[in-house]
């Protein structure tokens, strides 16, 4: 398959996404497109325009370090697909690896 | 072989913070309790939950900025590093990236008699994961009380030169982070992880291929795991082979390094800014806080103000509860050198390795017993025992001297009247060491101690002898 600007493959794998080729075809096209509309961005010169990593003013509030109630367990474990002895329980996403830090 | 390469590794060292909560949301962060019992929708990971920053953890976070001489960034951001696992079940964590909070920081420390300064590349703030568990039957068992308590991660630049070096920096930066009491740093407990990368290279060579290596959980197994990751990449070198940029598990049980088994999927975080946090625009009392006096400064202190050897100023400082305990204790006391010895070798042996706050004898127990010993009411072997029966009945030294009455030191007029009894009683003994064999000084002391039931001073009974001896 011809490689488009996106690699829809890698971005399936990462996001655990299983497409058919026909899926993939379609969403590089719809993918690609977008890319070049956004693309049209780039022609604006920000050369003297300081980054930025958030459009509002202003800066977070910290709160306090008092601890306060959270939910109660059996709740929380009530909608969990499965649980064993008040663990969540789910597939081993690392077959064979005794421990991951 | 080993010693035509040049050892190459970098830590990454996670800290869990000692806070009330977590890092974004109000659950405490006990350890040790049931699982899942301090839970929320934000530590949970709930769609739509919204994380706010406990200041708590970004104070403590700039103390240590502050104590390794970082840069400090007044405005730092916090973005989501994408991936999947089961512990963090928002798909992503919630960190700092670009614009870290602090950068560019070192901490020096003396190896192998030889000053060493590893720079600090940076410093973030992030959440930790839940705590999993791997069964044999292929699940995978999840407790959220972990999840959200807030780390501090701090990655150095690849300055260290030996597995031994880095061991020496994990010490000494644990020791650095217990003084600043932002982390019990129980690594028992998880409170504070290294993971390593490491290459080996021939000196003037291009740097090798690096290594990550995980699981580095104690001192021994950081050492350990590197020495081990050293010579497999050495040999594979020797024998015609090539280093394969990849993470490695170190199994503490067999003392080897595996590959761990990952989905090929490279490392590919998407990071992006957090857009339901705001910039963190540090207030400035979050930096002008003062600093605890640091280990380095206060063993310097110890040697200069205290005229202590270095080595009993280095355990005396090891910990900075162990230097309040001793500055407490001497408060009053004039002899501090016995002081010094009295908490390096009696305190901290009784205590082996456990915390000196919890020492059932407080400074000012100790300081009334060896007060004692310094207006010479009690001898210092009387002392030793008197110790002993503090720590097994609890009573103070007083109430223990006073019921066993006899113990106080004779007046020296009652030992110069048995002295004289001693002279007298033994004239061939005197004869002797009046005939140079002076030796025989000692079974003379001997007989007075007898005498006293052990009561007396030994160094005042042999000046009196000695005075009458050589009258």
């Amino acid at each position: 398959m011809k490689k488009g600007k996106v690699d829809v493959q890698h971005i399936a794998q990462l996001a655990r996404l299983h497409l058919t080729p026909e899926e993939e075809k379609e969403l590089q096209k719809h993918l690609d497109r977008m890319l070049e509309y956004v693309e049209i961005l780039t022609e604006v010169d920000v050369s003297d325009v300081e980054p930025m990593a958030y459009p509002h003013e202003g800066s977070q509030r910290l709160r306090s370090d008092t601890p306060r109630p959270g939910i109660n367990r059996n709740e929380a474990l009530g909608i969990a697909p499965d649980e064993f002895f008040f663990l969540y329980r789910v597939p081993s996403p690392l077959k064979g690896v005794k421990d991951k830090s | 072989m080993a010693a035509d390469y040049e050892v190459i590794i970098g830590l990454e060292i996670h800290v869990e913070l000692d806070t009330q909560t977590k890092l974004f949301c109000g659950c405490s962060r006990e350890y040790g309790r049931d699982p899942n019992t301090q839970i929320c929708p934000v530590c949970l990971g709930y769609p739509g939950a919204l994380p706010v920053l406990n200041q708590e953890a970004v104070r403590k976070a700039v103390l240590a900025a502050r104590a390794l001489g970082a840069r400090i960034h007044r405005r730092s951001y916090f973005y989501r590093k994408n991936y999947f696992y089961p512990d963090l079940p928002k798909g992503y964590q919630i960190t700092q990236y670009t614009y870290s909070l602090a950068e560019e920081g070192a901490l020096e420390f003396e190896f192998e008699g030889q000053k060493r300064r590893v720079r600090i590349e940076r410093m973030n703030l992030e959440e930790e994961a839940a705590k999993s568990f791997h069964t044999d039957d292929g699940y995978t068992l999840l407790d959220f009380n972990r999840s959200g308590i807030p780390l501090l991660e701090i990655v150095t630049y690849p300055d260290l030169r030996s597995p031994a070096e880095a061991r020496t920096f994990f010490t000494r930066l644990r020791q650095l982070l217990r003084y600043l009491r932002i982390s019990p740093c129980d690594m028992e407990k998880g409170h504070l992880r290294a993971d390593a990368n490491i290459s080996v290279r021939k000196p003037g060579e291009p740097l090798g291929t690096k290594v990550e290596l995980k699981n580095l959980n104690s001192f021994k197994a950081l050492e350990e795991g590197l020495r081990y990751e050293v010579q497999r990449q050495i040999q594979l070198l020797e024998s015609g082979g090539r280093v394969v940029q990849e993470t490695r598990l170190f199994d503490e049980d067999e003392g080897v390094t595996r590959p761990m088994r990952t989905k090929e999927e490279a490392h590919d975080y998407r990071y992006f800014p957090e857009p339901d946090l705001l910039p963190l625009d540090l207030d400035p009392k979050f930096l002008e806080e003062p600093l605890p006096e640091l280990p380095d400064a206060k063993r310097e202190r110890f040697i200069r103000d205290y005229g202590l050897r270095p080595d009993v100023a280095e355990v005396l400082t090891l910990e900075r509860e162990t230097a309040e305990y001793f500055e407490a204790l001497i408060q009053g006391l004039t002899d501090i050198e016995q002081a010094a010895h009295w908490v390096a070798n009696r305190v901290l042996g009784h205590l082996k390795g456990q915390a000196i706050t919890a020492f059932p004898i407080r400074p000012e127990g100790l300081r009334e017993l060896l007060r004692l010993v310094e207006t010479r009411k009690i001898t210092l072997n009387k002392a030793k025992d008197v110790f002993e029966k503090m720590l097994d009945t609890g009573k103070s030294a007083a109430e223990i001297i006073e019921e066993e009455g006899a113990t106080v030191i004779a007046s020296e007029d009652v030992l110069q009247t048995i002295v004289d009894e001693v002279i007298r009683e033994n004239p061939e003994l005197v004869e002797k060491y009046r005939k140079g064999k002076t030796g025989v000084i000692g079974p003379l002391i001997g007989q007075v101690m007898k005498k006293t039931k052990g009561s007396a001073d030994p160094q005042v009974v042999r000046s009196l002898l000695v005075a009458r001896l050589e009258a």
